[in-house]
């Protein structure tokens, strides 16, 4: 009784942390998201029931960002995961010396802060003097417009975002491999399964774990995409690449609709959870057909 | 016993090295403008005579204007002195963020000689209805460089005149221009690729293509986006017809402008793959260095085209600058003037020039000093006076990303000029409610 009373004081720092800085301001940006709430005006704020919401969800751009935000998110997600377990697989089958440092090259873009990898690919992408350009133009392509027209802009987007978090879905795929029991592929080869036989009967329901828990932090980590769109951009050409996220920046640190911005952040986390929610049902029923 | 002391000591140090010092101001500025360097220079000899501490605070662009405004309107008194944007001027004054000048230019107006800075400067970035909100410190004005070898060459001038029916030469209006443009455009070695192009753009959502949109809407239409009752009448025949202008400068254009910012357009020229540039008259500096350009003797700089409206020529740079002013909650607003009086000052004001920095008072432009090792000025006061200032908004950057997203939108393609600009209008119409 005595040890379970001490382990609740212990406990009690956390519990006022994550209330105080997670509890209050959800709930209070909950509140603000029902008012008129603006940083730059005077009067005090007044509740508007719903307004927020039926506004944004009416504005065309709004809807254009929506369906931004999902196209970057299922389609960015699914080259990272399908790249990341390619890479995890090779690397895991690998015996040679160089291992560890193979492993450490492919994570780098991982630790790179994401403007300055933002700023690496739009000079990368520059039309005239990009490197990108210039590699294709040595096979006799011609070159792209990755930036600037509304065609390749989201693709030039979606290209950044892979780059940069594969070697996340790899790093985690990779650990799931290495924990794969070595005795399971052994009594498999010895009774005859092949190559296809051990990945779909033991290897890819031990990684079912690892790839879900993968992509599900880089579908919520997508869903958030903002820094790139920024710098690489702007939202731009047009309003191909506008996403929730830099709509809700806008809403909220450059015209100070406070109110509104708060409606846009929870119209995010809702989608975010359905999202969630949706996505690990299917896959846990795609692997129990796999596996079965 | 001891950890606790160590730790207390920590946190004291800690508290008091963020506690606001006695007698020192806080300045907020924009990161990597020539006057800020000159600034840092010029503060010890500032605090040597008035024994007024300063805490300079660089910051960049985008980030500034959300720190002042959460500043003021949080109580947090973080600033005392503010470097504001010409087109935040009017929200600034509106919303109780700054406070009227004009006790104190008044108190000073020897040593200030308010008249002295230039006419459109003041306008622009320091009087609203007749109160004095701001102290300018930088002005710069939207102008024209162009390539003098590809002007001057015979052959070119042989050809433009048999092609076009007049002379080659910086072009007055905007229809000259894109002939020029379309002239320029060609490919040099006959691989089938275009090497020159008549003309950088310059239309990254939203403030650019906003700016440079503006300065052919203005002279197109004579006329400003919102009529005295601010309401948007860009809307017009003329504003499309405008619009539909700089769509069609597009094939003359490198490919990727939809998305390019001051950098690209200004290495693009700098690099000498166009023959002509409208921008900022800020980056002269970056063309006149053989470190930054390919082109440093091989370019001048003119006002930047007009369109003839009622029989006169509208030429219509945009003029865009930072102003000095002193936010509602500072505690130091005496010594904020001294430092804004200071860094405004006609001392102040010469040294910057010398240095080529664009500056805001109209003896600095007229110092033979400075017309000696800078005789381009007089193009940049010349641009200074015939300047527009943007849209006078509360909501000015609403307005601003609304018609910057319609201006995009149409180039690209997305929409007809018509619908984008309709579709911005309606908007426009909601924001300013």
């Amino acid at each position: 009784m005595r040890q379970a009373k001490n382990f609740n004081i212990f406990l009690l720092p956390t519990i006022l942390f994550f209330t105080l800085f997670t509890v209050f301001p959800f709930l209070y940006g909950i509140g603000l998201s029902f008012t008129d709430f603006s940083l730059r005006s005077e009067k005090s704020l007044s509740f508007i029931g719903i307004s927020n919401y039926s506004k944004l969800l009416s504005d065309q751009l709004f809807q254009i960002a929506f369906k931004n935000t999902i196209i970057v998110v299922f389609i960015a997600t699914a080259l990272e995961v399908i790249l990341g377990f390619i890479l995890a697989s090779i690397l895991y089958n690998y015996i040679g010396k160089l291992k560890k440092q193979i492993q450490t090259l492919l994570i780098l873009p991982m630790a790179m802060a994401p403007v300055a990898i933002a700023l690496m690919w739009k000079y990368m992408f520059n039309t005239t003097y990009g490197v990108i350009n210039y590699l294709i133009g040595l096979i006799g392509i011609q070159s792209v417009d990755w930036l600037g027209s509304s065609k390749w802009a989201l693709i030039s987007v979606i290209i950044v975002d892979v780059w940069q978090w594969t070697p996340f879905i790899f790093i985690i795929i990779l650990a799931g491999f290495e924990s794969i029991p070595h005795q399971i592929i052994e009594m498999g080869m010895v009774d005859g399964a092949s190559r296809f036989q051990l990945s779909r009967l033991f290897i890819l329901p031990h990684l079912r774990a690892f790839i879900i828990v993968a992509l599900l932090l880089r579908m919520i980590d997508a869903l958030k995409l903002f820094d790139k769109v920024y710098v690489l951009t702007g939202g731009g050409p047009g309003s191909a690449t506008e996403t929730l996220s830099l709509l809700g920046y806008r809403l909220g640190f450059q015209f100070f609709e406070t109110g509104l911005a708060a409606a846009e952040s929870i119209i995010l986390l809702v989608f975010i959870v359905s999202l969630t929610y949706f996505v690990m049902r299917m896959i846990r029923q795609v692997i129990k057909k796999v596996s079965a | 016993m001891k950890k606790f002391l160590i730790v207390t000591i920590i946190t004291f140090f800690i508290f008091t090295s963020c506690a606001k010092k006695e007698n020192e101001i806080t300045v907020i500025y924009f990161a990597g403008l020539p006057m800020g360097q000159l600034m840092k220079e010029m503060i010890p000899e500032f605090t040597q005579e008035t024994g007024i501490k300063v805490n300079f605070l660089e910051t960049p662009y985008d980030g500034v204007r959300t720190k002042e405004l959460t500043s003021v309107k949080q109580n947090q008194g973080a600033y005392d002195v503010m470097y504001v944007d010409d087109i935040w001027m009017y929200e600034y004054a509106k919303e109780g963020i700054i406070i009227p000048l004009d006790q104190y230019v008044e108190q000073d107006s020897a040593e200030v000689d308010f008249d002295d800075f230039v006419e459109k400067v003041r306008i622009a970035e320091a009087i609203i209805d007749d109160t004095i909100w701001l102290m300018p410190q930088r002005a710069d004005a939207q102008c024209l460089f162009y390539r003098t070898d590809l002007f001057e060459d015979e052959e070119n001038r042989s050809e433009f005149l048999n092609k076009y029916g007049y002379e080659l030469k910086p072009p007055d209006t905007w229809i000259e221009f894109r002939d020029i443009a379309e002239f320029f455009t060609r490919d040099l070695d006959d691989d089938g690729k275009t090497d020159l192009y008549g003309t950088t753009l310059t239309l990254k959502r939203p403030h650019f293509a906003f700016e440079f949109f503006a300065m052919r809407y203005w002279a197109f239409t004579n006329q400003q986006f919102l009529d005295e009752n601010q309401s948007p009448i860009f809307n017009s025949p003329k504003g499309q017809e405008a619009l539909e202008f700089l769509i069609g400068l597009k094939k003359y254009a490198p490919l990727g402008v939809s998305n390019w910012q001051h950098d690209e357009s200004i290495t693009a020229f700098a690099s000498g793959i166009t023959a002509m540039c409208p921008q900022w008259f800020a980056f002269y500096p970056v063309f006149n260095d053989p470190n930054t350009s390919n082109i440093v003797d091989n370019f001048s700089v003119t006002l930047v085209p007009g369109m003839n409206n009622d029989d006169k020529l509208v030429r219509a740079p945009s003029i865009g600058g930072g102003s000095f002013g002193i936010p509602v909650d500072s505690k130091l607003k005496d010594e904020a003037w001294e430092f804004i009086k200071y860094m405004t000052s006609k001392d102040f004001m010469k040294r910057a020039a010398m240095r080529g920095a664009i500056v805001t008072r109209k003896s600095s432009y007229s110092d033979p000093e400075v017309l000696e090792k800078h005789p381009i000025y007089s193009i940049h006061l010349k641009s200074l006076e015939i300047s527009w200032y943007r849209p006078r908004l509360v909501k000015y950057a609403e307005l601003q990303e609304e018609i910057g997203l319609a201006v995009s939108r149409a180039f690209v393609g997305e929409m007809t000029s018509e619908e984008a600009l309709s579709i911005a209008e309606k908007n426009s119409i909601e924001i300013i409610r």
